[in-house]
């Protein structure tokens, strides 16, 4: 267990980091224009997703490199991260608990406008360039070029308060950057336009497995968003003690007291696999006469439990095959 | 060097040059899938786009490799049987691999900053070749059914000049060939334009004996004059010319028959020269043009006019000259800022022969103002010029266009010289050559900060840079910026690409750590694990190569806060490679610490 909680230390940062400026990405924001006080306002309102994945990575590297050779009881080895989820997530629920609602993956940022454009050099949108010129304390001129039509407009005099007549300003609501012209909006663009290559989602590997991920996220959101709040912290609980069931086992499998590399890959390969996993079972839950199971009493909570059953099984197999 | 460590460099270059022949495969196959039928028309660059493309994406890729194969080594590799006849010291493959590690580093920071952009460039080029010859066949066809068969044939005979051995160009030639002879009056021939002058004294002097022993007594005193103003006393020049104006005399008697016109003929062509020798060439230019109009058979004269002409080009041209390229594959819609303090945009940017062409150009001062379209133009309103072109001094030229051809240069940063720098841009709307007084230079000339090369990618810095080689970063990142480009500066660009290069060496020299402190006992390791291995260690290594990439970026991010206060003022570089000379320090130590016993 202490080595299970020393690797969550240690990785809680980095993961951290890596969970903020994956957000700000698929939020089509520019990661490296924001401040870090945003980074860092993010990382915390989003402290729970952070804390389950470095959790996990943390578990499954500790199954992966233990020494299958002194392991007396396979189930023993469940016990020490079923603790640590507990005390971890125990603890996270208790200070989350007092603030309402619970920020599951919410982050309040304060984005300014030189979020999304730079002075004194083009920013090139899919039409349109746009070149802020500073000039001291004067207000600024924003020159627009449109690309299909090679035309350059020019909007002297520019605020960053929505209710001056020639304006540039952020809509949180509608996510878009607003330009107007003597009062007229004349053009506005979405944030994502101002993003096209985030930082951390840049390689094609994470933007693949980031789909998964978002798939699997998405199928147990609308689960989750159908049940009362007591029911939805009981699947919760629930979906990570399934996860944790059935990814650990996993992981031991292909532990080899041999080859002790072969367990690292073994976990980065569970890793990969988890979400397409819990998004086919849901799936499969939703799309067939399985459905039906969902809507009774604790039926939510069925999914969960084949997944946990399944780890279990997996368990008995490697303590048959271990015995023979 | 010991058994064991050959048999370990042994193993890591063929284990490189196996892994390197895969992933190339790899790539050519899914290259020539994806081609599908984009290069029909343009066979024989096909498979050279194609080898390009595959080279790029594995030289992309090779930092990945290299990681891939250090794990592989230490984890694999090393526990196979050659390495298993005895027992042998950790040092005997550490050592070895630590030095070849240094060489693909070596490796991997020239092709980053070298070997990878040229190699764009170069496609760039082709695919730009090949998007010629496809829009020039359908060009030309279209020519040929609206019969202007002269047009079709100059068409053709570009794209023949880049793929000679297109068999449907030959065809489309030979067709429009024989359809300028059913209607081309017989024995017309064309009559040939004026001889290119020699560069030297005694080429002028050899030339002119020449032409004077043919008769063409007109051109042999061109070339004697200028021979003359080189070395006005050298004795035999003198003769021949002396000998040649009596020749001309006799034949201008027959031609002018009134002495004076003879005589006035005679003054315009004195002062003509006197322009020329002042280097006045819009005024030598108008003399001899009405000269050579009034005695087509003088071709003194027109050797005269071309020599002026030659020297206007230089700074001027005909805007019949763009219509004649429009049809030729462009860049569209730039925009930037030039050294005067205007942003200036761009419809099209074509590039042909060395020579860059700008379609419909508007410009609008950035104080507020425009730049005159005739003059001095109306504040607020924007000058549009039809046509501008790519000038610069001869010598600087001649360099540029030289570079170009012989790097293959198109519309890219590789035909891009210190000199290019120096040109500008010469706008017009439909006259013909007119000369420009100093005060209008301002709104006849765009002076940009980079070269026309640079400027075509002004609304896609992804592609430019990625086409910039170290040496076009360090020399124009600040004129890019100037001009408005979105692109860091030369100390961020080396911070960035440093996270590569440390990227490899501590993946690489960590990964292998572990592989050895885990590594196979058995005999041979397990076939399923195996698999599983090269299922996922390469994605793996993929995954972190790009998260230290991302980890180096937080580094740069950071740096701005660092700067503020502990670090104030420190250069950005510099605080990168400290904080991965960290982390590299931690990766070597952990890598010289593993033992040879199994832990």
């Amino acid at each position: 267990m202490s080595k299970i909680l020393l690797r969550f230390a240690v990785l809680l940062t980095p993961i951290g980091l890596f969970v903020s400026f994956l957000l700000i990405g698929r939020r089509g924001i520019p990661a490296w224009n924001i401040g870090i006080r945003n980074v860092i306002a993010l990382a915390l309102g989003n402290a729970a997703p952070i804390a389950i994945v470095s959790y996990l990575v943390a578990t499954l590297l500790t199954v992966a490199l233990i020494d299958k050779t002194k392991v007396r009881s396979i189930f023993l080895v469940h016990i020490p991260p079923i603790l640590a989820a507990v005390i971890i997530l125990g603890g996270l629920y208790l200070i989350q608990n007092k603030r309402q609602p619970f920020p599951l993956v919410r982050g309040a940022l304060t984005l300014g406008r030189k979020v999304f454009i730079k002075e004194n050099v083009f920013t090139n949108l899919k039409e349109y360039s746009l070149l802020l010129k500073e000039k001291g304390k004067d207000p600024l001129t924003l020159f627009i070029y449109d690309r299909a039509k090679n035309d350059l407009d020019v909007i002297p005099g520019l605020r960053f308060e929505r209710g001056k007549p020639n304006a540039l300003y952020l809509d949180d609501r509608s996510e878009t950057v607003v330009i107007k012209r003597k009062g007229a909006e004349i053009l506005s663009f979405p944030y994502r336009e101002f993003g096209s290559k985030p930082a951390v989602t840049g390689n094609r590997l994470v933007r693949f497995y980031a789909k998964g991920a978002g798939a699997a996220a998405k199928i147990l959101e609308a689960h989750g968003a159908k049940l009362r709040r007591r029911d939805r912290y009981l699947f919760s609980a629930a979906l990570l003690l399934s996860v944790l069931m059935l990814s650990i086992p996993l992981t031991f499998v292909f532990n080899d007291a041999g080859w002790g590399f072969s367990g690292l890959t073994g976990a980065v390969l569970v890793l990969a696999a988890l979400p397409y996993v819990y998004w086919g079972v849901f799936k499969a839950f939703q799309a067939t006469g399985l459905r039906a199971y969902l809507t009774v009493g604790y039926g939510y909570l069925f999914p969960c439990a084949i997944l946990c059953l399944l780890g279990v099984l997996i368990d008995l197999i490697i303590k048959i095959k271990a015995r023979r | 060097m010991t058994n064991i460590a050959n048999k370990a460099v042994n193993a890591v270059l063929t284990s490189l040059l196996v892994l390197f022949v895969l992933v190339s495969a790899f790539f050519f196959a899914y290259n020539f899938r994806s081609a599908g039928d984009r290069y029909d028309r343009v066979k024989s660059m096909k498979y050279e786009i194609i080898l390009k493309e595959t080279l790029v994406q594995s030289l992309d890729h090779f930092p990945v490799l290299v990681i891939f194969l250090f794990v592989f080594s230490f984890t694999v590799l090393y526990t196979l049987r050659p390495f298993q006849s005895a027992p042998f010291p950790y040092n005997q493959v550490a050592a070895p691999s630590y030095i070849l590690l240094l060489v693909f580093m070596t490796l991997v920071i020239a092709s980053s900053f070298l070997f990878i952009p040229n190699l764009r460039k170069s496609l760039a080029y082709l695919e730009n070749q090949a998007q010629t010859v496809i829009i020039g066949e359908r060009y030309a066809g279209e020519l040929n059914g609206k019969q202007d068969y002269a047009g079709a044939f100059s068409v053709i005979k570009i794209l023949l000049e880049i793929d000679e051995n297109n068999k449907d160009l030959v065809k489309l030639r030979d067709d429009i060939e024989e359809s300028l002879e059913k209607i081309a009056p017989p024995g017309k021939t064309e009559e040939p334009g004026p001889p290119e002058p020699p560069r030297r004294t005694s080429g002028y002097y050899d030339r002119a004996k020449e032409e004077f022993d043919q008769g063409n007594y007109h051109v042999a005193l061109f070339y004697l004059e200028r021979a003359l103003k080189l070395r006005k006393d050298e004795q035999k020049i003198k003769e021949l010319y002396i000998r040649t104006k009596r020749e001309i005399e006799h034949e201008l008697g027959a031609l002018t028959k009134k002495d004076k016109e003879t005589q006035r003929m005679l003054q315009q062509k004195e002062r003509g020269i006197r322009h020329l020798d002042k280097k006045e060439y819009y005024e030598a230019y108008e003399i001899f043009r009405a000269l050579s109009d009034q005695y087509p058979g003088m071709r003194d004269l027109r050797l005269y006019l071309s020599a002026a002409e030659k020297e206007i080009r230089k700074e001027d041209f005909l805007p019949g000259e763009l219509k004649e390229l429009e049809w030729l594959p462009s860049r569209d819609n730039i925009v930037f800022i030039d050294r005067e303090g205007y942003i200036n945009t761009v419809r099209r940017i074509v590039y042909f022969k060395g020579k860059y062409y700008f379609y419909d150009v508007t410009r609008q001062s950035l104080r507020g103002g425009a730049a005159g379209a005739d003059s001095r133009g109306t504040p607020g309103r924007v000058a549009r010029f039809k046509a501008g072109k790519w000038v610069s001094s001869e010598n600087t030229a001649r360099k540029a266009d030289g570079g170009d051809e012989a790097r293959g240069g198109k519309i890219k940063p590789a035909g891009e010289s210190a000199a290019n720098d120096t040109g500008r841009i010469r706008l017009k709307n439909d006259e013909g050559y007119v000369k420009t007084a100093s005060a209008e230079k301002e709104h006849r000339f765009i002076t940009p900060y980079v070269g026309p090369g640079f400027l075509a990618y002004s609304g896609d810095m992804e592609t430019l840079k990625s086409l910039m080689t170290i040496f076009d970063y360090l020399h124009t990142s600040g004129g890019l910026k100037a001009s408005g480009f979105d692109v860091e500066g030369k100390f961020e660009y080396l911070a960035a690409r440093s996270g590569i290069f440390f990227s490899v060496y501590v993946l690489a020299l960590v990964l292998s750590a572990i592989g050895w402190s885990r590594r196979s006992i058995h005999e041979f390791p397990p076939i399923g694990r195996l698999l599983l291995f090269f299922l996922v260690m390469p994605l793996l290594s993929y995954f972190l190569h790009h998260l230290y990439l991302d980890m180096n970026a937080i580094i740069i991010y950071t740096h701005q806060y660092a700067a503020r206060g502990l670090l104030k003022g420190m250069n950005i570089l510099l605080f990168t490679l400290i904080a991965h000379l960290a982390i590299s320090v931690g990766a070597t130590l952990y890598y010289l610490s593993q033992r040879s016993t199994m832990e």
